[in-house]
C-alpha cells in the first residue's frame, strides 16, 4: 500500500488560486527584520545588556533595537533583568524558553 | 485584500433583527445590551477584530481610578454571549437603505479571519510561528505584532486573526495551530440583513498628532500621544514598564501638552474635546504613583474640570506635586540624546520660555469616526461643521432620519460615564420606536 497523498494546506491552495508572489516590498521588510531580530538574539547569548549595548555592539539605531526587544518581549523570546542607575534595563534571553 | 475582496461572495440567508447597533465601543455595547434585555434582537457589528473600542486600551479611568479593563471586560463578555445579540466582528457596513418607516436594509461585509472561530481556542501558537511582524495599531505603533495575532488578551472574541494584505502565505501558522484552525479558504461574504431600526455607535478618532507639524510627533519618537501614554500605563500595556521609545529609558521628567489639536483654528478644530484635561490629568496620577521620582509638568490654557468629582481630582494632582504651567506650546524639538524641548509663552509671566523633557505626551483631540454615514443611501445623516453627527438638541439621541438613533462620541467628544447615559437613552428611544411601528402594523 502506497502512503496517502500529502492533503494540500489551505495556504498553499490560496497562493496556487491568487497565483500569489511575496511583494518585493514586504518580503525585503521580513527579511531586514529577521536579520534585526537575530542579531538582537545573539547579542543576548548567555548575558544581559541594556537597549544602549545592544545598539553599540549590532551597530542598530537604539529606537529600533527597542521596538524588536519589546515585541520579542511579547513573544516571550526576552525578559527583563535589573535596571541600571540610570533607568535602563538590562534584558536577557527567556530563560526556559 | 483587495484580491481576497474581489472574491467576495453574496450570502444567501436573509436575515433580519429588530435593531441594527454600528460600533461595538462602550456606547454601542452599552445600547445593544439595553436593547437586548429588553427583548429585541439585535445585531452588533464592530469593524475591528474585537469589541471594546478605546475604552478596553485605557488603563484606569477618570476621576475614579477604577481599572479600564475591570469595567470594559465584563461588558464585552456579556455583550458577546447575550441571547439576544448577534456579534460580528470584523465587519463593514457597506449600504444602509431606508426602505420604509421602521424598515432599513443594511449590507455588510464580513471579511473572513482566515481563522475558523469555533476552532481557535486563542492559544497564541500561530503567532509564535508567523515570521513576519508588524507595527500593532492596538498599542499604536508602540511595539509589533505578528501578521496572524490576536488583538489583545483581553480581545472579545479571543480568536486570532490573520492581516492578510501582510500575509506571505508562508503556513508556518496553519502547520503549528494545534486546532486546525488556520483556514485560508475562508472568503469575505457580503449579507442583506432587514432592521427595523439603527444605532450609529462608532465613537471617535484621535486628531492625527502629525497634523500639528510644529508639535514633532512622527519625527521625534519620545513625543507621543496620550492614547500611547495609556497604553504604556495599562495591564496589557506593550512594554515592561513605562519606557520612552527611542531608548528604553524609564522617563524622569515628563511633560503634557493640553489642547494638541483641540481649541485650535489652524489645527481645523476649533472645539473643546472635553476629555483631555481629565484624561491628562489621570495620567499623570498615575505616572507619579508607576515613577515615584518623575516630574510631571503640564502645559494648558485652562483646566476644564467640569464634571462630578473633577475639580478634588484636579486639587488632588496638584497637591501630589503635578506642575501646571500656563502657556500655550508654540514648537517642541527633539534634541540629539532624545530628550525633548517644549518652547512655550508663558502666560503668567507673558514670556517665552523653554523646557527639556524626557517624555513629550500630545493630549490630541477627538473628532468624529463617521465613514459609516457614507453608506446611507437615499437619505443623508445630518452633521456638524466637524462632522460629528447631529442630534435633537431636545432628544440628544435622535437623529434627522426617522429610526436613526446616534450614541457615545460620534454626537460629540464625551467621557465613559456621559456615553452611557447617551447609550442607555439611545436604546430606550429606539425601544419606544419599535413598540410605535409595531403598533402601526397590528
Ligand atoms: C487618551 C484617552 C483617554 C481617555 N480616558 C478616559 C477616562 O479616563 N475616563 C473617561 O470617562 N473617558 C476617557 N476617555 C474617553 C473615552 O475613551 C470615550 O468616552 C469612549 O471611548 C467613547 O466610547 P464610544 O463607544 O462612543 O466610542 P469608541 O470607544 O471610539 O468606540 C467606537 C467603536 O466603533 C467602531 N467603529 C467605528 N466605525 C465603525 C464602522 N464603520 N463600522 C463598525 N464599527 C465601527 C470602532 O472600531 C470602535 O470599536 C479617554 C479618551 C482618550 C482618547
Ligand atoms: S488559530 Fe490555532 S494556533 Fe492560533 S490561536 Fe487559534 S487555536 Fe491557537
Ligand atoms: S501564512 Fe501568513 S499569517 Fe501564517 S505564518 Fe505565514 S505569514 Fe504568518
Amino acid at each position: 500500500m502506497g502512503e496517502a497523498p500529502r492533503r494540500e494546506l489551505t495556504s498553499e491552495r490560496l497562493r496556487r488560486e491568487l497565483n500569489f508572489q511575496v511583494p518585493e516590498e514586504l518580503a525585503r521588510r521580513v527579511r531586514e527584520a529577521a536579520a534585526i531580530r537575530a542579531k538582537i538574539l545573539k547579542c543576548l547569548e548567555g548575558r544581559e545588556m541594556t537597549v544602549r549595548e545592544i545598539a553599540r555592539e549590532a551597530g542598530i539605531p537604539e529606537s529600533v533595537v527597542f521596538w524588536h526587544l519589546m515585541t520579542m518581549y511579547k513573544y516571550n523570546l526576552v525578559e527583563p533583568a535589573e535596571k541600571t542607575e540610570d533607568g535602563l534595563y538590562k534584558y536577557r534571553l527567556k530563560r526556559g524558553r | 485584500m483587495q484580491k481576497i475582496l474581489e472574491r467576495a461572495e453574496a450570502a444567501g440567508e436573509q436575515l433580519s433583527y429588530d435593531a441594527v447597533v454600528i460600533g461595538g465601543g462602550i456606547a454601542g455595547m452599552e445600547a445593544s445590551l439595553s436593547l437586548a434585555d429588553m427583548g429585541y434582537r439585535v445585531l452588533l457589528v464592530e469593524r475591528e477584530p474585537t469589541i471594546g473600542g478605546k475604552m478596553f486600551l485605557l488603563s484606569k479611568v477618570f476621576p475614579t481610578l477604577d481599572c479600564a479593563s475591570c469595567i470594559a471586560t465584563p461588558k464585552m463578555a456579556a455583550a458577546a454571549r447575550h441571547p439576544n445579540i448577534t456579534l460580528w466582528t470584523y465587519s463593514e457596513v457597506r449600504r444602509v437603505r431606508a426602505l420604509d418607516r421602521g424598515a432599513f436594509e443594511v449590507d455588510i461585509l464580513r471579511k473572513p479571519r482566515f481563522v475558523n472561530e469555533s476552532l481557535c481556542t486563542g492559544c497564541g501558537l500561530c503567532e509564535d510561528a508567523c515570521p513576519v511582524v508588524v507595527p500593532k495599531e492596538l498599542d499604536f505603533g508602540l511595539r509589533g505584532r505578528k501578521a496572524v495575532y490576536i488583538p489583545l488578551d483581553t480581545a472579545v472574541p479571543r480568536k486570532a486573526v490573520v492581516d492578510i494584505d501582510n500575509c506571505i502565505l508562508c503556513g508556518q501558522c496553519e502547520r503549528r495551530c494545534p486546532a486546525g484552525a488556520i483556514d485560508f479558504t475562508q472568503k469575505p461574504r457580503v449579507y442583506r440583513v432587514r432592521a427595523r431600526a439603527v444605532v450609529i455607535a462608532t465613537g471617535c478618532r484621535p486628531f492625527p498628532a502629525e497634523l500639528k507639524e510644529a508639535y514633532g510627533y512622527g519625527r521625534t519618537p519620545n513625543v507621543i500621544t496620550a492614547l500611547q501614554m495609556e497604553r504604556l500605563l495599562a495591564p496589557t500595556r506593550p512594554y515592561n514598564a513605562v519606557l520612552r521609545p527611542s531608548d528604553g529609558r524609564e522617563p524622569g521628567n515628563i511633560g503634557y501638552v493640553l489642547c494638541a489639536g483641540s481649541r485650535d483654528v489652524t489645527a481645523g478644530n476649533p472645539r473643546c474635546s472635553q476629555v483631555c484635561c481629565m484624561y491628562s490629568i489621570k495620567q499623570a496620577q498615575l505616572l507619579l504613583g508607576a515613577l515615584p521620582l518623575a516630574d510631571v509638568t503640564i502645559y494648558y490654557m485652562d483646566v476644564r474640570a467640569y464634571g462630578k468629582g473633577f475639580e478634588e481630582f484636579y486639587q488632588r494632582a496638584r497637591s501630589m506635586g503635578v506642575k501646571f504651567v500656563r502657556g500655550r506650546v508654540a514648537r517642541i524639538e527633539g534634541l540629539p540624546n532624545g530628550d525633548v524641548r517644549v518652547m512655550y509663552e508663558d502666560v503668567e509671566e507673558g514670556r517665552l520660555k523653554s523646557a527639556v523633557h524626557d517624555l513629550v505626551v500630545l493630549a490630541v483631540g477627538l473628532l468624529p469616526d463617521n465613514e459609516v454615514l457614507k453608506a446611507f443611501e437615499g437619505v443623508t445623516i445630518h452633521t456638524d461643521e466637524l462632522g460629528f453627527v447631529k442630534v435633537d438638541p431636545e432628544d440628544p439621541v435622535r437623529t434627522n432620519v426617522e429610526g436613526v438613533f446616534a450614541a457615545g462620541c460620534i454626537t460629540g467628544p464625551k467621557d465613559i460615564p456621559d456615553t452611557i447615559l447617551e447609550a442607555a437613552a439611545a436604546a430606550m428611544r429606539c425601544a419606544a420606536f419599535l413598540k410605535e411601528v409595531e403598533a402601526r402594523q397590528t
